[in-house]
């Protein structure tokens, strides 16, 4: 069951006031953890693996990986 | 929708897939194209230059509504202070993509292609009973709904999903994928019919600045691209605004926009049954200057012959359609693997190297790129890159 694998303490953060929605992030994500929904950008955390290839991609800098004060 | 089969269904009205439709539907083809955003070629995710007048007019008419520069030359600023200026009538074109898009989109319906605008496909089925089933939903009402197609192309762009719903491998890997991103500001450039590009160790080497002057609306496109970034290198926003600032220090940005450019050239695999991938979607981008326009809709132009001589056939199977794939390799894939080799080459050179390099360069554009000095500035790359041998014989000969 998906529910009973243990996540990693992170969470994939998403800066809208930085995000110009260019997309680019959704093609690169290996999980297909992001999507666009018209200019709005979503992140699936729970498909997301912390690989780091969208914060390296994005352009303006608006993703980062933050670990959970949890 | 105004019905629920077609022959084939166009993911994505840009420039690939709106040509491919217009094709297909001249030919007497039942096609939807589906576009997920409420105006087409809005926003645009472009830098705007393109090629030649000629090789646009090959697949249209060119409609001037669109063209906003005649490019008389490109200006490159290398390593080390070197500078190389191509001075050419002719060399290419600044369009305002909006437009363009638009207007190929417009030749599209006029060709009798159903162009469905906020409409976002959702997923795409395996073929069974000799179609496939697009989930589609309408992004106004929010209602999802079924069509199904005989064949569906995917020109959804660089970040296409379609391609790997049927299970391609399409998916932008790093660094074979540039990040960039375009400022547009209100000013003019002091050379307005040329190009301007930075590159080199001393500006960013991985990619390139650039500033292309949109004559017509008065405005520049002030941008910069790398393969992918390593976690914590400076992003492209700050780079560019840092270029903007020392540019262009007291003009107002008018907008932001950014995007994937994928630089991988062709892709492996971009066909399946009765699917096919076309532009952007399956990497028909210029690995060494990142422009897609014309090989996109190249490809979208061969995407439509091999499609019909398939639908004709009866014959719409992965076999059939890699004939398409081989045709693009032939008519530019070979190319972008050559140029995707040059960049490489370039970009692993050392400073005083990549330097040499630029000299080299900007003495064989002096010499108007004839035959003699293009001779000896063959032979003196290759005395720069005896040091390192194996990379130059990758990069031009194999």
């Amino acid at each position: 069951m998906p529910s009973a694998v243990k996540r990693p303490n992170k969470t994939l953060l998403l800066d809208r006031d930085k995000c110009i929605s260019c997309a680019g992030c959704v093609g690169t994500c290996p999980d297909l953890a992001l999507d666009m929904f018209g200019v709005d950008l979503q992140v699936f955390q729970d498909k997301c693996t912390y690989c780091t290839i969208c914060v390296r991609f994005c352009p303006v800098g608006a993703l980062s990986i933050e670990k959970s004060k949890l | 929708m105004k019905s629920r089969s077609y022959d084939v269904i166009v993911i994505g009205a840009g420039p690939s897939g709106s040509l491919c439709a217009r094709n297909l539907a001249a030919k007497g083809y039942q096609v939807l194209l589906v576009e997920k955003r409420p105006v087409v070629g809005v926003p645009v995710r472009c830098g705007e230059a393109t090629g030649r007048r000629a090789r646009l007019s090959r697949f249209m008419d060119v409609n001037e509504e669109y063209i906003e520069t005649d490019l008389n030359g490109v200006i490159l600023h290398g390593p080390g202070g070197v500078s190389v200026r191509y001075d050419k009538p002719d060399v290419g074109l600044m369009i305002d993509r909006a437009l363009f898009d638009q207007d190929v989109a417009r030749q599209a319906v006029r060709a009798g292609v159903e162009l469905c605008v906020s409409t976002r496909v959702e997923g795409i089925s395996p073929v069974k009973d000799g179609v496939r089933e697009l989930t589609v939903i309408d992004e106004i009402t929010r209602a999802s709904s079924t069509v199904t197609a005989k064949l569906v192309v995917g020109a959804d762009g660089a970040e296409s999903l379609s391609g790997r719903w049927v299970g391609l491998k399409t998916r932008l890997l790093p660094p074979q994928v540039c990040s960039a991103i375009e400022l547009r500001i209100d000013a003019m450039d002091a050379n307005p019919n040329h190009l301007t590009f930075w590159q080199g160790h001393e500006s960013v080497n991985k990619g390139y600045v650039w500033v292309f002057p949109k004559v017509k609306s008065g405005v520049i496109n002030l941008g910069s691209g790398v393969l992918t970034p390593k976690l914590g290198e400076k992003n492209m926003y700050d780079l560019s605004m840092e270029y903007k600032n020392r540019l262009f220090p007291d003009a107002k940005v008018l907008e932001v926009h950014g995007g994937a450019v994928p630089v991988s050239g062709n892709l492996q695999e971009y066909v399946a049954d009765r699917f096919v991938l076309c532009g952007d979607a399956a990497h028909h981008t210029n690995p060494l200057t990142g422009g897609g326009i014309i090989s996109g809709i190249l490809g979208g132009e061969l995407a439509s012959k091999w499609i019909d001589a398939g639908l004709k056939a009866g014959n719409v199977s992965k076999e059939f359609l890699s004939q398409y794939q081989e045709d693009c390799w032939t008519q530019f894939g070979k190319g972008h693997r050559y140029q995707m080799r040059i960049r490489d080459f370039v970009v692993d050179l050392p400073l005083p190297a990549q330097t040499a390099f630029y000299r080299i360069f900007r003495d064989m554009v002096k010499g108007d790129l004839s035959m003699p000095s293009k001779l000896i500035g063959y032979t003196r790359m290759l005395g720069l890159a005896a040091g390192n041998w194996k990379t130059t014989k990758k990069a031009f000969f194999s």
